[in-house]
């Protein structure tokens, strides 16, 4: 009881020292806007060394403030330079999170009222009882209302050495307690990641169960400045397993150049109710936001509509030399003995493809990547390699040489296992070369699918290729369609070189898609490498026949060649696509453009394309080009924006992702006041395009 | 009536679209046209085939005061116009905040520190500043002779209002201009701009 006594006297007594001192010495600065105030946590230095804290106590006049470690928009963070005696060593400042502090249109991040800002600070053992220590600190900060002032000033705060224990500050007890309340913790229960689309980030954050609801008021501080915008409005919504905030990027994650080299966010994460933990989001995957139309679909419906998607894929241009080589396999397996089998080998090659694009598409987007459709077509390489593809077909067709045993007459066809394979690659390339065709119904079913779990995108995509191997499976299984077909003779070796034909077509037009994608270089090489390609067929061809060891050699050489020619980087000078069909009148989508359009109230028109969307390319040559349509552009004073993909570009694929697209062609149609725009069917006619342009007036 | 509600739809829309507008490296910068302080209209497309370098000012701001009472803003305008450039110094402070001026007060102000724009724009509704999501005062902006953006942020690196830094400073807006004359890649292209606020 003494004791205890004793101790609590002795700690009034140093704590009316203290207050005797903060009188003395220059332990406070006072501006008309800040009074600043160096303050100890405890009311003595420990002889036997350890960690005691300093603090800087800002209290500011109503509506100034003072800034944290990332200043938002504008201002500047406070610094504190530490003076202390040998051994003594400060940490940087213990940040407590900050607030939202509005400014105008701009926002900062900081503090107003008061703040404490603590340094920790390591003490040597050995210090002698009785001793007198003087801490200095010299601090600068910059104070803001509307108008702004940077301030600073010298303060210094003498303890003596005690050989106990040294007492709390009663004086500042509260304060240090509520600041160390406000510091974020450094173990966050949460799995973080973040996303990058082109108009937002989304930040995505599990949280434990118990902290989900506070979650859904969270806000996010990151550490460094000009990676998300500071003045917006962050909304945090449930998303997937937890919440997800999603924010317009600032500078640094709009730089397309370089913002790929941005890996992870970190900050402070700031839940309702004021708790805060220190978050490093990786960039990563995040569920997609289950937009409205998506939603509602039922998965059957889904399902129906990727079969009828698929079915209606046979119909777009894109398929057309694959239907060729189908219908020429049609008549030769109808007359063997079991023409189902074909059929299933053709089905197995499609969904087989297929599953495999969208595991492709679901891995690219699990790291963060904006992929849709066609993806595969954004990368000159692989256009390259499929225009080879189907330039070495043609030269098969054209009979430079034959596929499998080198024995086999030309007219004998393949053998039953080679043609079961053939069959299955031919289902392959006919969902390669699909990618540039977007079906109606598709675009709906695969929006569906990538707000879905893995197994349910997948299924979707094997719904698709269901739908466009159906027509040919169907007739492989029907004796009575069977006999309708014509009787296999020489006509049939005719009519496959005359396949070779559109075959060649469709590898003049990759070889277009590419010319937009590499410079006229990276062309060249394209296009000596397709001959080196013929040449090698013809030499491969002689082997095949003469088994001659000059025409292998020469095979060898000339197959390198070409191989060699399209394996150097193709990336070259991307050139801007201009779409044929625009008669002068479109001017590049971005949505900052479309914003203003809109905010005028003008009527617009977005079409959204690539150079390798052949359904793009037929729209804008028979609706949009007709001079009746660009007529009634020019009347209802509608603005014409053209959003290429042939390329990435993030701006389009967020365009695309808000209308639950993945893929082009999108069209939509802002009425003229500013109006939520129409999406029009993914087929255009003259006749809808005058109605839509007609309604703006 | 009528004229007031037209003119609150023409706010309206001014904000959605300077909510929108993000100026990017490499593309168009945004187009305009202001009033200087000698009344003239100014169109960004008059200077076309020129280096036009923007910057945001607000003589009351202390790091627009760092740059200018050392001299260091004003060696930059008169070191780059004489090389060519075209410096266009926008205020964008609304009518009654820190740094609003009108066009006589804009000449007595670069007349009192000697400085050298080659015009100053006016900007009290705060539109260009919106367009080019200018933040802060100093904020500067790089335009080449295609009109593309090749630069956007701080003056240097040094985010102080001591004077003291400007010596050892990297000045980004130097940096650039001399790149961009010479048809080079500018190295930084883009770095956080720093001090106060735009006064919109």
């Amino acid at each position: 009881m003494t004791s205890v006594l004793t101790r609590l006297l002795t700690a009034l007594t140093l704590a009316a020292a203290m207050g005797a001192s903060v009188a003395r010495a220059a332990d406070v600065a006072t501006t008309p806007r800040v009074e600043a105030r160096l303050v100890s946590e405890v009311i003595g230095i420990p002889a036997a060394g350890g960690t005691i804290s300093f603090a800087l106590h800002q209290r500011m006049q109503p509506q100034w403030h003072t800034y944290w470690r990332n200043p938002g928009e504008s201002g500047e963070p406070t610094t504190l330079s530490w003076t202390l005696p040998p051994g003594f060593v400060a940490s940087d400042i213990k940040w407590p999170h900050p607030e939202r502090i509005p400014f105008g249109e701009l926002a900062n991040y900081g503090f107003s009222e008061q703040i404490l800002l603590r340094s920790e600070v390591t003490v040597p053992a050995g210090l002698r009882p009785g001793d007198i220590v003087t801490v200095k600190v010299d601090a600068a900060w910059l104070v803001c209302k509307d108008i702004c002032v940077p301030e600073q000033a010298s303060l210094d705060l003498t303890l003596p050495v005690v050989a106990t224990d040294p007492a709390p500050n009663p004086e500042w007890r509260q304060a240090f307690a509520a600041s160390r309340a406000r510091e974020p913790s450094s173990s966050a229960p949460f799995e973080t990641r973040f996303s990058l689309g082109g108009e937002a980030v989304t930040l995505y954050f599990v949280p434990t169960q118990d902290l989900m609801e506070r979650g859904l008021r969270a806000q996010f501080f990151p550490y460094t400045k000009g990676l998300i915008k500071a003045s917006a409005l962050q909304v945090s919504e449930p998303r997937g397993a937890g919440f997800a905030i999603a924010v317009p990027p600032g500078w640094r994650l709009r730089d397309v150049e370089r913002r790929g080299e941005i890996d992870k966010i970190d900050g402070v994460l700031v839940l309702a109710g004021g708790k805060s933990y220190e978050v490093s989001l990786q960039r990563g995957g995040v569920p997609a936001s289950p937009t409205a139309a998506a939603s509602q679909m039922p998965l059957v419906q889904a399902i129906l509509f990727a079969i009828l998607g698929g079915l209606i894929l046979n119909l777009m241009p894109c398929v057309f030399p694959i239907l060729s080589m189908k219908a020429l396999a049609l008549v030769k397996s109808g007359h063997t003995e079991r023409p189902w089998i074909d059929g299933i080998a053709y089905l197995l090659g499609v969904m087989t493809t297929f599953a495999g694009l969208a595991g492709a598409l679901l891995w690219l987007r699990s790291t963060g990547e904006d992929a849709g459709w066609g993806f595969q077509l954004q990368s000159p390489l692989s256009v390259a390699v499929l225009a080879y593809v189907l330039a070495l077909i043609g030269f098969n067709l054209s009979g430079l040489f034959q596929f499998g045993s080198s024995l086999q007459g030309a007219g004998e066809g393949l053998s039953r296992q080679g043609g079961l394979i053939g069959t299955f690659f031919t289902g392959v390339l006919a969902v390669v070369v699909a990618a540039p065709c977007t079906a109606p119904f598709m675009g709906a079913a695969m929006s569906y699918a990538f707000t879905q779990p893995a197994a349910i995108t997948i299924a979707i995509f094997l719904a698709l290729g269901f739908g466009l191997a159906l027509p040919w499976v169907v007739f492989s299984f029907s004796p009575a369609l069977i006999r309708l077909l014509p009787k296999p003779g020489a006509w049939m070796e005719r009519f496959k070189q005359f396949l070779a034909f559109p075959m060649y077509g469709a590898a003049v037009w990759l070889v277009w898609v590419l010319s937009q994608q590499v410079s006229p270089e990276g062309l060249f090489r394209v296009m000596i490498g397709i001959v080196c390609l013929a040449l090698a067929a013809w030499a491969f061809g002689m082997a095949q026949t003469r088994r001659s060891a000059a025409s292998g050699i020469l095979f060898v050489i000339a197959f390198a060649a070409a191989i060699a020619l399209v394996t150097v980087p193709l990336e070259g000078k991307k050139t801007e696509f201009e779409p044929a069909a625009v008669g002068g009148l479109a001017q590049p989508y971005t949505a900052a453009r479309l914003a203003g359009f809109r905010a005028q109230g003008k009527p617009v028109f977005v079409n959204l394309t690539a150079a390798w969307c052949v359904s793009c390319l037929y729209n804008e040559k028979v609706a949009l080009a007709s001079p009746k349509v660009l007529a009634a552009f020019k009347s209802a004073n509608t603005t014409y924006l053209v959003g290429d993909w042939t390329n990435q570009n993030p701006e389009i694929s967020s365009l695309l992702r808000q209308h639950a697209r993945d893929g082009v062609p999108l069209y939509l149609y802002y009425p003229a006041g500013g109006l939520e725009p129409e999406i029009l069917p993914q087929i255009l006619t003259e006749s809808l395009m005058l109605k839509t342009l007609g309604t703006s007036k | 009536m009528t004229r007031t509600i037209f003119a609150i739809i023409a706010l309206l829309g001014l904000s959605l679209q300077s909510a929108r507008a993000e100026p990017s490296i490499g593309q168009l910068a945004p187009a305009f046209t202001a009033i200087d302080s000698n009344g003239k209209s100014r169109s960004l497309s008059d200077f076309a085939g020129k280096t036009v370098i923007l910057e945001w000012t607000n003589d009351g701001c202390p790091y627009v005061k760092k740059h200018y009472n050392s001299g260091n803003m004003q060696k930059l305008q008169q070191e780059l116009t004489s090389k060519g450039a075209v410096w266009l110094s926008i205020i964008s402070s609304a009518p009654g905040k820190q740094g609003h001026v009108n066009g006589a007060g804009a000449n007595q102000l670069s007349a009192s520190r000697s400085a050298n724009p080659t015009a100053v724009l006016l900007d009290p509704t705060g539109m260009i500043g919106r367009a080019y999501d200018a933040q802060t005062t100093p904020h500067m902006f790089v335009i080449d002779k295609t009109g593309k953006l090749r630069y956007m942020g701080a003056i240097d690196d040094q985010p102080s209002t001591d004077t003291a830094t400007i010596a050892t400073a990297r000045n980004y807006v130097r940096e650039a201009f001399a790149a961009v004359r010479v048809g080079h890649v500018v190295k930084e292209k883009a770095t956080d701009a720093y001090g106060c606020s735009v006064k919109y």
